[in-house]
């Protein structure tokens, strides 16, 4: 197991950057079929993580997980040091943001309204909205470019800007820690690296802390910092992507044959698959 | 008097929690990653609304499509972010009282049940509905 032992060297933590999300020994099931079992895993402040493994590898799981949007069967998460599952929902609200996987709005709900629920963390019963709830949507349109569409109803949109808007109603949550699941879905090849350059500016502008899980694995290597390969519930890799993204690791984690290039654009670690047909005639 | 009783206490805690049904509108992750507790949010919308009922039902007897059909067109009169609680309110109640003059009224010395004439004007806007949302799933 040669993935294990490079993946143990990788894991060193990026100089000085506080551990903003940690799991320990964490075991994640939904009923009775355990998803993820012993995990450990670090979350560094002010790094894009992207997560990435097989399809049913866990790694929506874990992200929910991480998000405390399910609960622990062993282990525990730790939020800034503190166990996650002691903290209050609204607490973690006003640190931690989640975007699930394809979210539906309402039909007919406008762009401004659903950015502005995100300010729910910070409204209360009794004052439902205030000037700063405002500044934070009108800043968060502003941000995504979707300030123009503020009024239009969020079903009549494309994808690429529906995405554009749930993004903005996390950063209208106001949290430095955004997990996002799959931000890239149903999306063509232009809207996804779109998206991800709107990630990849607000990292690099206002420094949040981003985990996503994300499919495409040479858009994972070019925008991530940190890369964690899953594999059956487990982490197979974890580390900066040139370490991660081997053609050993593709065939374990993923049984691919590939060959790993030099992208020449950003110069990250790029996948090029080689298919059976191929390999055959070889 | 129970049933005004009933009222001063279960609208005003309606009304609060429109507040968390607001969250609650995009799905369970969505909420929670909003900072809503879902399941203390469900347990109390569900207590209000079927002490709610009751107290309706128990006072008026029962009246079909009322609760089926006014949110829905609240819905779209208002066009707020949030589920229109309290306009559904009164608009159910303009619908029934306008319902029951007609049921009263409208064939003479014979007076109908109030559910019939509520379902008759009610029903074919529901239909309208399902057929619309059927088209826009197309």
């Amino acid at each position: 197991m040669t993935i294990t032992s490079s993946a143990s060297e990788a894991s060193a933590p990026p100089a000085g950057a506080p551990v903003r999300l940690r799991a320990e020994a964490v075991r994640l099931a939904y009923g009775d079929r355990v998803v993820v079992d012993g995990l450990d895993l670090e979350v560094f402040g002010g790094t894009i993580t992207a997560v990435i493994g097989p399809n049913g590898c866990g790694k929506s799981t874990l992200l929910r997980a991480l998000g405390r949007l399910m609960k622990t069967r062993g282990g525990q998460v730790l939020l800034d040091g503190k166990r996650i599952d002691r903290m209050s929902t609204r607490q973690v609200a006003t640190v931690l943001g989640v975007l699930p996987q394809a979210p539906v709005a309402p039909e007919g709900l406008s762009v401004a309204d659903l950015v502005a629920r995100g300010r729910h963390p910070h409204q209360a019963w009794y004052r439902q909205w205030s000037s700063d709830d405002e500044t934070a949507v009108a800043e968060a349109l502003h941000w995504t470019g979707m300030f123009d569409l503020a009024d239009r109803p969020v079903d009549e949109l494309s994808g690429g800007q529906r995405q554009r808007v749930w993004i903005s109603m996390a950063l209208a949550q106001g949290t430095d820690l955004l997990l996002l699941d799959e931000p890239t879905t149903f999306l063509d090849l232009a809207h996804q690296v779109d998206v991800l350059d709107l990630v990849e500016r607000l990292h690099a502008e206002t420094g949040r802390t981003v985990v996503m899980v994300l499919h495409d694995l040479n858009l994972a290597a070019r925008y991530a910092q940190r890369l964690v390969a899953m594999k059956d519930g487990a982490i197979a890799a974890q580390g900066a992507p040139a370490d991660v993204l081997t053609e050993e690791l593709l065939a374990e984690v993923f049984e691919l044959e590939a060959r790993v290039v030099t992208d020449p654009v950003a110069g990250t670690p790029m996948v090029v698959p080689i298919g059976r047909r191929r390999r055959d005639a070889g | 008097m129970p049933v005004g009783l009933g009222l001063a206490v279960l609208v005003p805690l309606a009304l609060l929690l429109v507040f968390v049904l607001g969250a609650l509108q995009f799905g369970d992750d969505t909420a929670r990653g909003l900072g809503v507790r879902l399941e203390w949010a469900r347990t109390a919308l569900l207590l209000v609304a079927v002490g709610l009922a009751s107290v309706a039902t128990a006072s008026a007897g029962p009246i079909a499509f009322v609760a089926l059909v006014v949110p829905q067109v609240a819905l779209r009169l208002v066009g707020s972010a949030r589920p229109p609680v309290l306009a559904s309110a009164v608009l159910g109640a303009a619908l029934v009282v306008v319902s029951d003059i007609i049921a009263r009224t409208a064939f003479g010395p014979v007076e109908l049940p109030v559910g019939i004439v509520t379902a008759v004007l009610g029903a074919p806007y529901l239909l309208y509905l399902i057929a619309r949302r059927r088209e826009v799933r197309a």
